[in-house]
């Protein structure tokens, strides 16, 4: 795993998250705030499995490490939703941080950050999992406010509504993919 | 913008002395807000009155010359797509014979409504109707500011300018009027620095005067109403200020002073003319005239009415030049104007003297979106047409934004009906229910009037005994109380099916009222039958036994005697049964209050005891 | 130290998370709970002209008739194609074209008495859902145009057929600036202009 491979992958993981946003202009008027939410939803349970896993480590339990990671992320995606669920039910459902796409961002967004062989010291795996999720909370919201502004584009119209999202989502891949294999 | 890139064209005008435009064949008049008062072929002379204000908004139009009147008629307006608009068509006969002028002597003693009034019979208009609103006048209020606006920096405008260069002492005369009768703490004379002549013309004249010259530095659209208010208002200011254009106030001068009303101003030809130069014309010149005096452009072009940014074309060269006609434009035809897409560079956004970010808002504005629209403030649009002139694609900004804000007016407007038709709706609800309620109220309390009545009059009458009155007076209440019942009943009832519903219940009545006859009669038929059977067995009893017989007269003088006593207690009743009832009624009172004490005399030793 | 630094970390995230969270429930809590009912927010976007043309006795019942769900909102012509829109809107519903059996939208118009027919029997003025109809009996009714909503209901309880609908007068203030039309023009290839 490594750079190049990463990046994109948030950017699929950005357009999946905006694919399940409801289509109601409750939703849009949220877009923003739903998106900010979820970046730092997924900056938490980055920080959180990275701190377990850290403790894990100087435990030496002797497991596998892909396990130990699959194990502490989705550790940590489920204590997240089930202290919204707590605290703030309502406002969570509002801002779409359900449960099932908390635990995927969790597993997609940290899972490869264990196994990534440029984050050697805990304190560079530390700043790459705020970045990544800096990242992600950009990627977020650059897919919230992307579909107000394809609909002024003169597009064809095959090319109008989800095509164009998907066609945008491959640009920025692409983008990210060139900028993570200059990374790594 | 820098001051020193100005294009020379757009002062070319100013280079000019002051034309006058010869007398025109024909003078087309428009009659907004005003009702024609000469008919047509009759003959007028100069400062004639031909029509006189009609509303708070319209002013009195003057005769500019001597002539006939050719028609009165609709006539194309000034405005595009507008509809036509009653008219004036007046030919002079080239004699110019004026009615002699009377100037008001005693102009000093005039209040502010009289001015008011006075300026709009003279013909004297401001921005909007007459130069002083007449509302504002009849109000009065202090005036803390008054800002003569001479202030020209749209492109090619210089009418004012050249006024103020040609008739400087006029409008200082003018100014100081204004001074006296509305009686501004500060009266001030707003003016452009690159004005320099003009600025020079007044410098002399400021001296010791009850106005002061303020210059304006900032680009356009510094010289609008709203801005040079805010730039000169003091806070304490803003709300009481007023700010009026100079023509109208120049204008306002000449009829004051002089009686002289309004029937010229200048205007400014420029453009694609032969020669760009200012023209003093009579109102409702042709606008062809006044192209033929600076001399026709000889390549095709288009007729702009307005200064340069905020002009529109004129479909028409015939139409009449009018008080808001400061400047007359002959655009060469470019290439047509074909409107490319937006391509966000941005420029409208940063010329934007209010701060708005055009580009959104004419996406908004061209979707009819109109609450987007208004999110992103409209209503601060200036309407200056910056936008429009910088934007690369050519997009018909200034003209959408103007169309937009109409469209939010009228939508307001239709909104406020909207409110005040559902106001009345329920308001007439309410009435309708209220006179509903009345109307039953009126009916139950005739009824318990006539009930009232009634018992009254059977309380009097002493012959009549007295429970068959009293029943009667209840039967008549409940009969009374049943009509009111009734009565309501057909009221809740909707109009149109009270006749339907009226017949059917008569057919229901009578049908009930046949079949309790029925029923009755069935009864007594029983009856009788029953009665005709008993005294069958009767007969046939009394013959059999001698006991019955007996039993029978013991039972009969028993009854006898029990009808006996009956009647007598009945005769004793009708005697004396109120004084009886009331005895029994003070008994049981006594009876009741001596229990009550017995009672509390009771608690009391239980309590004494405790 | 990188564990505090984390924890740290960890903290202000969640505190983030917690202020968004509050800040969209203080967006969203206004909207839900001070909103009037939806009868009266309906009713709000009808255009109050009380005609009866969807088949209730007037706007404000129509309005509850919706609410309630018992009726389909494109009945409603006065409101024409943008009420329709409008109401879809507060609804959540889709647009819906008009029904097939409702009267077709006409332009705005008045009513005009004709003063000489008029004989006074003030059965339009008891029509008259806003009162806009002023008179008294046997004497000459007059319709105040400025409160007139074009309703049409005066005109079948007139005995005499001395009320018509006037298209509402264009006066010269009502002009209004056009919608920006840009004219496209063939351009000869080779031409130049």
């Amino acid at each position: 795993m490594n750079f190049g491979l990463y990046l994109p992958l948030l950017a699929g993981l950005a357009l999946c998250n905006h694919c399940r946003r409801p289509d109601d202009s409750q939703a849009a008027t949220l877009a923003l705030p739903a998106a900010m939410a979820m970046g730092l939803a997924t900056a938490i349970m980055l920080l959180l499995g990275g701190g377990l896993l850290t403790l894990a480590d100087s435990a030496r339990l002797g497991l596998p490490l892909p396990l130990i990671a699959i194990v502490l992320q989705t550790a940590s995606a489920l204590l997240l939703a089930g202290a919204l669920q707590r605290l703030a039910a309502g406002e969570a459902a509002q801002l779409g941080l359900g449960w099932p796409i908390l635990l995927l961002n969790s597993l997609v967004a940290g899972l490869p950050l264990s196994c990534l062989p440029s984050v050697s010291s805990t304190m560079a795996s530390l700043f790459t999992g705020l970045l990544s999720a800096a990242l992600f909370t950009l990627l977020l919201a650059q897919f919230a406010t992307l579909p107000a502004r394809l609909q002024r584009c003169a597009l064809p119209a095959w090319l109008r509504g989800r095509p164009a999202l998907l066609l945008c989502a491959l640009i920025i891949a692409l983008a990210l993919h060139g900028l993570g294999a200059r990374l790594s | 913008m820098s001051r020193l890139s100005i294009p020379p064209a757009y002062t070319a005008a100013s280079q000019q002395p002051l034309a006058t435009l010869p007398l025109p064949a024909q003078l087309n008049l428009w009659l907004q807000g005003s009702r024609c008062c000469v008919e047509v072929g009759q003959r007028v002379l100069k400062h004639q009155l031909l029509a006189e204000a009609d509303s708070e908004f319209g002013v009195a139009l003057h005769a500019p010359t001597s002539g006939h009147i050719r028609a009165i008629g609709p006539l194309p307006q000034a405005l595009p797509d507008a509809p036509l608009l009653d008219g004036l068509q007046l030919q002079p006969d080239g004699q110019d014979e004026a009615l002699p002028l009377q100037a008001d002597t005693d102009w000093p003693a005039l209040s502010p409504l009289a001015l008011a009034i006075r300026l709009q019979d003279m013909g004297v208009m401001g921005q909007h109707g007459p130069l002083l609103p007449l509302a504002w006048a009849a109000a009065a209020p202090p005036l803390a500011l008054l800002i003569i606006n001479a202030v020209e920096n749209e492109p090619f405008l210089q009418a004012d300018s050249m006024l103020l260069r040609e008739q400087a002492a006029a409008v200082a005369e003018a100014m100081t009027m204004l001074g006296r009768i509305l009686q501004p703490v500060r009266l001030v004379l707003a003016i452009q620095q690159e004005q320099g002549a003009a600025i020079n013309a007044l410098r002399s004249l400021a001296a010791n005067q009850c106005w002061q010259l303020e210059v304006i530095q900032a680009p356009y659209p510094a010289g609008d109403d709203a801005p040079l208010l805010q730039s000169l208002a003091r806070p304490e200011e803003s709300s009481n200020s007023l700010c009026l254009p100079l023509a109208g106030v120049y204008a306002a001068g000449r009829a004051i002073l002089h009686g002289e009303p309004c029937i010229s101003r200048i205007v400014t030809v420029s453009g694609a003319v032969g020669q760009p130069q200012n023209i003093l014309a009579l109102l409702g010149s042709p606008v062809a005239d006044l192209l033929a005096c600076a001399g026709l452009p000889s390549q095709q072009h288009a007729i702009v009415h307005g200064g340069g940014l905020r002009g529109f074309a004129l479909p028409d060269t015939t139409i009449g030049i009018h008080q808001h006609s400061h400047c007359l434009l002959a655009l060469a035809a470019q290439a047509e104007l074909i409107a490319q897409p937006c391509v966000r560079c941005g420029d409208c956004a940063s010329i934007c003297p209010s701060q708005l970010q055009p580009q959104e808002l004419y996406w908004h504005c061209s979707e009819q979106q109109l609450e987007q629209a208004q999110h992103w403030r409209l209503a601060d649009c200036s309407q200056c047409g910056l936008c429009s002139a910088v934007c690369p694609s050519q997009l018909p900004l200034l003209e959408t934004f103007r169309q937009t804000s109409q469209q939010l007016l009228l939508a307001e407007q239709q909104q406020s009906a909207t409110d005040a038709a559902r106001q009345r709706h329920r308001f007439r609800q309410f009435r309708l229910e209220r006179d509903k309620q009345e109307k039953a109220q009126r009916l139950a309390e005739r009824a318990a009037q006539q009930a009232a009545k009634l018992a009254q009059q059977a309380a009097t009458a002493p012959s009549q005994s007295t429970t068959p009155t009293a029943s009667a007076a209840d039967k008549q209440a409940a009969i009374a109380a049943a009509m009111t019942r009734a009565a309501q009943r057909q009221q809740q009832r909707p109009d149109a099916a009270a006749s339907v519903s009226s017949s059917e219940r008569d057919a229901a009545i009578a049908a009930n009222r046949q079949a309790t006859i029925d029923a009755a009669m069935a009864r007594a038929a029983a009856r009788k039958a029953a009665q005709d059977a008993a005294k069958a067995a009767a007969a046939e009893t009394s013959a059999d036994s001698s006991e019955q017989a007996g039993l029978n007269q013991q039972q009969q003088a028993l009854i006898q005697a029990a009808m006996q006593r009956a009647n007598a207690q009945k005769a004793a009743a009708a005697s004396n049964s109120p004084a009886a009832m009331d005895e029994d009624k003070k008994a049981l009172i006594a009876a009741a209050m001596a229990r009550a004490a017995a009672q509390k005399a009771a608690r009391d030793a239980g309590e004494q005891e405790k | 130290m990188t564990l505090v630094l984390r924890l740290l970390l960890l903290l202000l995230a969640i505190w983030l998370l917690g202020k968004i969270l509050r800040s969209s429930a203080q967006k969203l809590r206004p909207a839900t709970t001070s909103l009037p009912p939806l009868a009266d927010r309906i009713d709000a976007l009808l255009p109050q002209t009380q005609c009866g043309q969807c088949g209730h006795a007037g706007c404000q019942p129509y309005a509850q008739a919706l609410a309630r769900g018992e009726d389909s909102i494109n009945r409603c012509p006065p409101g024409g194609e943008d009420g329709i829109r409008k109401l879809a809107a507060l609804l959540h519903t889709d647009y819906l074209p008009f029904a097939a059996d409702a009267p077709p939208p006409k332009p705005k118009a008045v009513a005009l008495i004709d003063e000489a027919t008029c004989i006074g029997c003030t059965l339009c003025i008891q029509a008259c859902p806003v009162d806009a109809i002023l008179g008294s009996a046997k004497q000459m009714h007059t319709v105040l145009a400025d409160e007139c909503t074009g309703c049409e209901l005066c005109l079948a309880p007139c005995p005499v057929d001395c009320i018509s609908m006037r298209p509402a007068t264009s006066q010269p203030a009502d002009w209004r600036w056009g919608y920006p039309v840009i004219a496209i023009k063939a351009i000869k290839p080779g031409s130049s202009t």
